[in-house]
């Protein structure tokens, strides 16, 4: 029984952010994570957050300003608050007609490639993978693609995201039924064991995926990770304003080696952020390709 | 610049990633030395190269950018053109000069693209010469594009101008109506409507959305006079102009037959497949009402969707209310679909009729959950006391928490009925905390003896939760009979009944005598959310007895208390406190550091400007930076209005 309700009915309740308030997380926010809140979304801010101003004992916004920049708990308060301003949603085969163009057109020419050259090193780079499911959705379909051929090559993918939290529930691999709803039967039964009501990732694919918490607006960060023949980067860049956008897009190409691929979702597009790429339309998806 | 030097070096490369990360680099350091060799870039073949380049012209700017990317509008490299012309837009304001001569270019290429740049200028200097163009160039594209971007430009000068290239081809006509629209002149009005005599029917159409966009109540006579003899999809577009024009109100402004007309033709523009249409004619119809109205209205809400939709529903929803309470509204709230009982029931919420609530609650038990929340949410704002049978029985029979909670809110806030406290009283034991809390609020505002002898037993329990809700009761309640189960409440074994406890007494803080020893025994207290509660309490109820109390609190362990402690001193500016605080400057959380600051600073005086005076700020903290400044400007101002 560790507060009963008394967090809200303490007299004096109605934390409501101020626009100088508002404006000062904002921009805190943006400068933490690049991610530009919305006017339309102050209110959506407010509602989220006022359960934790209230559970931490402040008065108002900017005090809470305060704790997240001063107070020992800020690094987790700092989490929780990138949890408020940002959705996690993802799930196993997201969007099918564009994982069937990386199977069967982006995998197969950077395999073809690599052979060819001898060198069987293969990277790729899961930018902002939320829960996992998309890292290991790649992990799954690079087994089904090299089959026995697997364990001749050194194969690794890097997943990151900003939330500490989501990752944690990634290395677990642990998922339920709604999550998989997209994941064809056969693949369930060769990379998953069930337990009970949930389905746990088999260890051999784990060792594919490297999680690590980054900041995509942390340029430094950013450039040490592996360069990568291919990037997936889906349902990320949405929360960017413009200049984020162009710095992050531009840091990719600066990422991946020459020919190499990225992917974003399927709504986004680099339209005005950048013509370094080469968008190549496939039916259902249009994949973005460095030169060679 | 040295920087620059190698920056050039480096561009001279033959290596693709160096050429990138060197261009990027002479954008941030903006070397306009550079200029002409990045501007040979944006013929590079690496599609990275180019975009580091035009990156980096854009940044530097100014005319020698622009001097270097007119040349290359010449080219035959396509992709390098667009990318000068894109240049060019951007920067052209920093340089009209250079621009306009290329509109007597003899290459009528070169003169399209003139026209074009010169648009993003936001300078009137352009508009006399693409006056000229638009009525003198020999090329149809050119005088196309003249007209594109004197809209653009959107100054009232050009509006003669354009007025006569009214007189030109189609293909231009269409671009100076644009203009005109968004330039809005009223000289254009007559220039728009006479030239509809001899325009195709496109045009015609475009100029009625042209003249509804421009306002101008001008034009409303000629619009009208077109409506018979238009056919139905100009006839709808000519409804969007007037509305447009008069905005529903003014409505009332044409005669009686006019207005009879307009409603005829407002309900067949109902069934345009131009969205805007439709709106216009909603809009026209919410002033001119009737039956057939709010029936054909109803009729397009509940084909929308409630998430896609939001704005559309919201305007039909305000519409609908303005019609008022019809039928069509009455058999829309009894649907079985339940979007447009929806709809209906939002409408009915701000109709201004007195049978609304008891049409809401005949509709009450006929729905499903969703729509009973939204009626009885809406009902706990329109009933009265009338109403009462029926929020008790929504007591008795219903299981849904939110509709609980509407019906908590009546029966307790609004209307203060002794008879439904013991139901209420139920409710604090539901399984749901925000149930619970609005049966607490609600018991609370009926008060009286009864709810008092109940809020006694809780207060007795050995549950916890009872005793809290008690607690904030009597603290709610302010009866001096109270006072010393809140005292006792005091010693509670649990933290946050004391915390709660501690609240209700801040009420009788002008008794000092009494209150202060009870806010003093609860600073020791081992949780430091009730040493925060009482911190800010004393800081609330100020006087001269708390001072010491808030002294030794800045020496709390936890530096929140401290930072309350620091605002209340501050608040009240205490120019004793001073030597206390100063120490907190050297504090090692740059919270109470700044908290310090600004209580300094509110506090003001020799000793506290010192201080202020004294810290060392490093540009890396500009927070701490920005306190100290504003605390010593503060003291300043007090000190010059002493
Ligand atoms: C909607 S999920 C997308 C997950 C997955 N890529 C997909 O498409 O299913 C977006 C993720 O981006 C992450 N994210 C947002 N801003 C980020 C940043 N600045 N750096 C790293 N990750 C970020 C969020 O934490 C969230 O997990």
């Amino acid at each position: 029984m560790s507060s009963l309700f008394s967090k809200t009915i303490t007299l004096g309740k109605e934390l409501k952010v101020s626009d100088a308030e508002f404006a000062q997380l904002r921009d805190f926010i943006y400068q933490q994570c690049g991610i530009y809140v919305a006017d339309n979304r102050k209110y959506l801010l407010e509602n989220r957050l006022a359960n934790r101003l209230k559970h931490l004992n402040l008065k108002n916004f900017a005090e809470y300003y305060y704790y997240l920049q001063y107070d020992a708990g800020r690094k987790e308060e700092l989490n929780r608050l990138f949890e408020v301003i940002t959705t996690n949603e993802t799930s196993f085969y997201r969007n099918p007609p564009q994982l069937q163009v990386f199977q069967d057109q982006i995998l197969s020419d950077v395999l073809q490639a690599l052979r060819k050259s001898g060198q069987r090193k293969l990277r790729i780079w899961s930018a902002g993978c939320s829960t996992g499911e998309e890292p290991y959705t790649m992990a799954m379909i690079i087994a089904e693609v090299l089959k026995t051929e697997l364990a001749s090559w050194d194969v690794r993918i890097t997943a990151n995201d900003l939330s500490e939290r989501v990752l944690e529930s990634a290395r677990r691999g642990v998922y339920n039924e709604y999550t998989l709803r997209t994941t064809p039967k056969e693949i369930l039964a060769r990379y998953f064991d069930k337990q009970d009501m949930f389905y746990n990732v088999r260890p051999e694919l784990k060792k594919l995926i490297l999680f690590h918490q980054i900041n995509l607006s942390d340029m430094t960060q950013v450039k040490r990770v592996e360069r990568s023949q291919i990037i997936f980067c889906r349902n990320v860049i949405i929360y960017f304003d413009d200049d984020m956008k162009k710095k992050v897009i531009g840091s990719f190409y600066d990422n991946l080696l020459p020919g190499g691929y990225l992917i974003i979702g399927h709504s986004e597009s680099l339209h005005n952020i950048s013509r370094a790429f080469k968008p190549i339309h496939y039916p259902g998806a249009i994949i973005y390709k460095k030169e060679e | 610049m040295q920087e620059c030097k190698s920056i050039i070096e480096r561009l001279r490369i033959d290596d693709n990633e160096v050429l990138r990360e060197a261009a990027f680099e002479a954008g941030e350091a903006r070397c306009e030395e550079a200029v002409p060799l990045l501007a040979g870039l944006l013929q590079s073949s690496n599609l990275g190269v180019q975009e580091a380049a035009d990156r980096a012209l854009r940044s530097i700017g100014g005319r020698s950018v622009i001097q270097a990317a007119i040349p290359l509008l010449r080219v035959d490299d396509a992709p390098a053109r667009n990318l000068a012309m894109d240049i060019l837009r951007a920067l052209a304001a920093q340089d009209v000069a250079s621009l306009i001569p290329l509109i007597r270019d003899t290459d009528p290429d070169i003169r399209i693209f003139a026209a074009d740049i010169l648009g993003a200028t936001d300078n009137p200097a352009a508009v006399p010469v693409l006056c000229e163009a638009l009525l003198k160039d020999p090329e149809v594209n050119v005088r196309y594009q003249a007209a594109v971007s004197l809209g653009a430009l959107a100054r009232p000068e050009a509006a003669p101008c354009l007025n006569k290239a009214m007189e030109d081809e189609e293909w231009v006509q269409y671009s100076v109506i644009e203009a005109l629209s968004k330039i809005k002149q009223s000289s254009s009005v007559g220039a728009l409507v006479k030239a509809m005599s001899h325009t195709s029917d496109l045009v015609t159409s475009m100029i009625i959305d042209a003249l509804g966009e421009m306002g101008n109540v001008k034009a409303v006579p000629m619009l009208l006079k077109r409506l018979e003899e238009s056919p139905t999809a100009l006839r709808n577009k000519i409804v969007k102009a007037v509305v447009r024009i008069l905005g529903g109100k003014s409505l009332q402004l044409l005669s009686p037959d006019e207005r009879e007309n307009l409603k005829v033709y407002m309900l067949v523009a109902l069934e345009d497949e131009d969205l805007e249409v439709q709106d216009a004619a909603i809009q026209g119809l919410a002033f001119a009402g009737g039956e057939r109205a709010s029936e054909a209205v109803l009729k397009i809400a509940s084909r929308l969707d409630a998430d896609q939709d939001q704005e559309r529903l919201q305007q039909i929803v305000r519409a609908l209310a303005q019609i008022g309470l019809t039928s069509a509204l009455r058999s829309g709230l009894l649907s079985d679909n339940p979007d447009e009982a929806r709809v209906a029931v939002l409408s009915l919420a701000i109709v201004d009729d007195p049978s609304v609530p008891q049409v809401l609650i005949d509709a009450f038990w006929k729905h499903s959950r969703d729509l009973q929340r939204l009626i009885i949410e809406t009902l706990s704002k329109v009933a009265g006391p009338s109403s009462k049978a029926f929020f008790l029985d929504v007591l008795d029979r219903h299981e849904d928490g939110k509709v609980l909670k509407s019906a908590a809110y009546v029966l307790g806030q609004k209307l203060h009925l002794e008879d439904a406290a013991d139901k209420l009283f139920a409710l604090l034991e539901h399984k749901y905390d925000d149930v619970k809390e609005a049966g607490l609020e609600a018991c609370i505002a009926i008060g009286g003896p009864h709810v008092n002898a109940r809020f006694q037993e809780f207060y007795a329990s050995a549950e916890p939760m009872k005793r809290l809700m008690a607690v904030y009761a009597f603290g709610r309640m302010g009866l001096a009979e109270h006072w010393e189960s809140l005292k006792k409440a005091l010693h509670d074994e649990v933290p946050d009944i004391r915390k709660v406890a501690l609240e209700a007494i801040a009420g009788m803080c002008w008794e000092s005598d009494a209150w202060l020893p009870l806010l003093e025994d609860r600073l020791r207290d081992e949780s430091r959310d009730v040493r925060l509660t009482a911190i800010d309490l004393m800081g609330r109820c100020y006087g001269r007895e708390v001072i010491p109390f808030l002294l030794t609190a800045l020496d709390d362990e936890d530096d929140w208390v401290k930072v309350r402690a620091l605002d209340a001193l501050g608040a009240h500016q205490e120019r004793e406190a001073v030597p206390r605080v100063v120490p907190l400057l050297q504090h090692a959380n740059r919270l109470v550091v700044i908290k310090a600051v600004e209580a300094l600073g509110n506090i003001g005086g020799t000793s506290a400007f010192r201080a202020l005076l004294d810290i060392s700020t490093s540009e890396d903290e500009p927070e701490l930076q920005q306190a100290v400044e504003a605390s010593i400007a503060k003291v300043q101002e007090a000190h010059e209005g002493e």
